[in-house]
């Protein structure tokens, strides 16, 4: 009999050992197969390079500086999926004949590497006036070569916010900036303008140019913040000719908006403690200390007692 | 078995009065550990926090990480030492002096991780000249306080009584200085029904006032997290599961301390496998309980589907976090249940390893609560390097954990010299008695 419930147990055991060695494997075994693909992965990486994709962008910021943005990515050839890459060094120049270096960046999460350039820089021009810029990926283990290029004008906005026969105008002026530091007028081109929302800017209208100048009508119901204000942009956006060139201005000509604050004020940054947490605690600490004190008390009684003991 | 006075005083002399070779060469060990976090420390103090891993995003990590463990296993220390006594437990014997230092010793390590976090520690005394009721760190730190005084008082009432009796014990053979310290200890006490009565009610005084005050400081800490609006922290639940995991934690280092004081001063007549058991037991009740908090936290957050809860929960899947997820949630709450659950894995031995995966497992949740959390805010910091916003840990930081559990060990050996294991009077108390909760 007993034999027979010894049997059983083991029996039980093993059944039970079979399950649990099973669960590791279940809960171990994937990552293990996912691990070796990736090493395979690699292998397979390291015979064939990946030729990736370096596109150039520039932008010249409202304070006049300028944006040079590498955007670093590969397609795979069989999914047609694109990859952004990070952590790799981008050089940047300027110039045709002779080049000269900006500098580099290291590309982020999203494939980008951003190369600012102070607005005082002389960049050097062509004939036409162009710019021409260079961004460079000099390859390694894994990936190839890749270059990036792109020519734009140099362009000059100024943007004027005035209130003419009580009509809020945005008045555009646009110069092209040639060699030599030569202006001319820029004609027959539109121009979008925009106002700063939280997440995006909203167009509220387009200016045509006519020997560079251009003036729009600014709406009476947009709303701005607590103070009225919003912010008013210029902007060709990504311009075959002038890449991405913008002008901003700040003014009040929103609707002050006040927002309701669905939160209540924390207490911690109160300059006191709100009533109930003083009692709360108070008592709390009154309560635990008072019985310590009493305990001490009742020690020192203890060692009192010692010489009437003797 | 009926234990006596004089026989245990007896049996556990030898312990106080000769130190071997091994317990100084072990103690020597320690030491150097020790020493090698004091040069980490002093890396870190004059090279700045930048020779840790924490950086803008991850502004914590092991420091708060051991803090959190060792203040942890402190309470769990003093929950199990004051129920034990409380209820009278006829096996507490033999292991509620371990539980008791188990409380005092992480006490007083756990606090000073919390000093190598901060980046101006010559601006420390503004928390005590310009308090802040509001700030749960103020609670924290007033909590904390509160709890260590308390357990002091708890411990030393615990050890009047042995006190008295290492003075009257003639045959001790130690230094004049160290006896006059034990009389001075032990307040005088003869075991009359006067000094009896009020040793006995201070102590249930405090046995009352120890489990309260562990379950308040402990969800003092919790709250430091649940108040805070950060992925995975932000959780109503997390008072309850914190002191749940705290007991947890530390009734699995009670059986590991229990384990390695039974094999060094050879006590296996007084520490039984009903021991084992009986804390084995409370191991098992605490893993369900854990299980049962834990899964109810990652449930509610994955089904809630805020869109940070979520990539922190994918995270724990997919990423380097997945093996130390899988230890943490599924071993170190399986593992007990099986070896304690099955009667025939129920042994010393498995129950010793049950214990001591449930340590690890536990710290590698605390690990889990901190630092992918900080990885995963709700605003990220732009633009900053990449390698800011992720955390490893560097060798300054190892070098501070292993001293912290150095000294643990150092100031458990001392203590073991300087008072009994075992607690005498307890034993006296309640020789070989089999009720309540002692198992056949």
């Amino acid at each position: 009999m007993i034999r027979m419930k010894k049997k059983k147990t083991n029996h039980i055991l093993n059944i039970f050992k079979t399950v649990f060695i099973a669960l590791m494997i279940l809960l171990f075994v994937p990552e293990i197969f996912i691990h070796a693909q990736d090493g395979a992965d690699s292998v397979s990486a390291k015979a064939e390079k990946i030729s990736p994709n370096l596109k150039l962008l520039t932008t010249k910021n409202s304070d006049e500086t300028r944006s040079l943005i590498a955007v670093f990515s590969y397609k795979d050839s069989e999914t047609k999926q694109s990859f952004d890459i990070k952590d790799v060094t981008i050089t940047f120049f300027v110039g045709t004949d002779s080049l000269i270096n900006l500098g580099t960046a290291t590309t982020d999460e999203k494939g980008k590497a951003i190369c600012s350039i102070k607005s005082n820089f002389d960049f050097p021009k062509n004939e036409e006036g162009f710019i021409h810029f260079t961004a460079e990926f000099k390859g390694n283990d894994v990936l190839e070569d890749a270059s990036g290029e792109v020519d734009v004008k140099d362009l000059s906005i100024s943007l004027t916010l005035e209130e003419i026969d009580s009509v809020r105008t945005v008045s555009v002026k646009v110069e092209q900036i040639l060699a030599n530091n030569v202006r001319v007028p820029l004609n027959e081109v539109d121009m979008q303008i925009f106002v700063g929302r939280m997440f995006s800017h909203l167009p509220i209208g387009t200016i045509s140019l006519a020997e560079g100048i251009g003036t729009l009508e600014f709406p009476v119901n947009l709303p701005g913040d607590t103070a009225g204000n919003v912010i008013v942009i210029a902007k060709f956006e990504e311009h075959e000719e002038f890449g991405t060139v913008l002008k901003s201005d700040t003014i009040a000509w929103g609707i002050k908006t006040m927002h309701f604050n669905a939160y209540s004020p924390r207490s911690l940054w109160t300059q006191v403690a709100p009533v109930w947490m003083i009692v709360t605690l108070s008592i709390m600490l009154l309560g635990v200390w008072g019985h310590y004190i009493y305990v001490i008390i009742q020690l020192i009684l203890l060692k009192k007692g010692e010489k009437k003991i003797a | 078995m009926e234990y006596d006075s004089s026989k245990l005083m007896r049996e556990f002399a030898p312990q106080i009065e000769k130190t071997s070779k091994s317990w100084y060469l072990v103690f020597a060990t320690l030491l150097a550990f020790f020493l090698f976090g004091i040069f980490g420390l002093y890396t870190q103090i004059t090279k700045g926090h930048v020779v840790t891993g924490m950086r803008d995003n991850v502004v914590w990590g092991v420091y708060i990480v051991n803090f959190i463990f060792f203040m942890g296993m402190s309470y769990a220390g003093a929950l199990i030492s004051g129920i034990l006594y409380l209820f009278k437990s006829s096996w507490r014997g033999p292991v509620i002096r371990m539980a008791e230092l188990i409380t005092i010793i992480s006490l007083f390590i756990g606090p000073v991780f919390i000093l190598f976090c901060i980046g101006r520690l010559d601006r420390l005394y503004y928390l005590i000249l310009f308090p802040r009721i509001q700030s749960p760190i103020t609670w924290d730190v007033i909590a904390i306080s509160t709890d260590l005084i308390g357990c002091i008082i708890f411990l030393y009432l615990s050890f009047i009584e042995d006190f008295a009796k290492l003075r009257d014990y003639k045959e001790l053979q130690l230094p004049k200085w160290r006896k006059r310290l034990y009389k001075y200890l032990a307040l005088g006490y003869q075991e009359t029904p006067w000094q009896y009565k009020i040793i006995s009610h201070t102590k249930n005084i405090m046995a009352a006032m120890v489990i309260a005050i562990a379950i308040i400081v402990y969800s003092v800490l919790a709250w430091i997290f649940g108040v805070t609006l950060q992925p995975g922290w932000h959780s109503t639940i997390f008072g309850p599961y914190f002191v749940i995991a705290a007991v947890y934690s530390g009734t699995g280092m009670l059986i590991v301390v229990m384990w390695i004081f039974r094999k060094v001063y050879k006590l296996e007549e007084y520490i039984t496998e009903k021991h084992f058991v009986n804390v084995g037991v409370l191991l098992l009740i605490l893993a369900a309980f854990f299980g049962y908090f834990t899964f109810s936290d990652y449930l509610t957050k994955w089904y809630g589907s805020i869109k940070m809860d979520k990539v922190l929960i994918d995270k724990l899947f997919t990423s380097e976090y997945y093996y130390m997820f899988i230890a943490s949630n599924y071993l170190g709450v399986l593992v007990p249940i099986i070896v304690v659950g099955i009667k025939k894995f129920r042994t010393i031995t498995n129950i010793t390893i049950a214990g001591l995966i449930t340590v690890v497992s536990l710290w590698f949740n605390r690990y889990l609560i901190v630092v992918p959390t900080l990885e995963t805010p709700y605003f990220p910091i732009q633009d900053v390097r990449s390698e800011w916003l992720s955390y490893s840990v560097t060798w300054v930081e190892m070098s501070l954990i292993l001293a912290g559990i150095s000294v643990f060990c150092m100031l458990f050996m001392l203590a073991s010299k300087f008072v009994p294991i075992i607690s005498i009077s307890e034993m006296e108390k309640h020789t070989g008695e089999t009720r309540g909760l002692m198992r056949d």
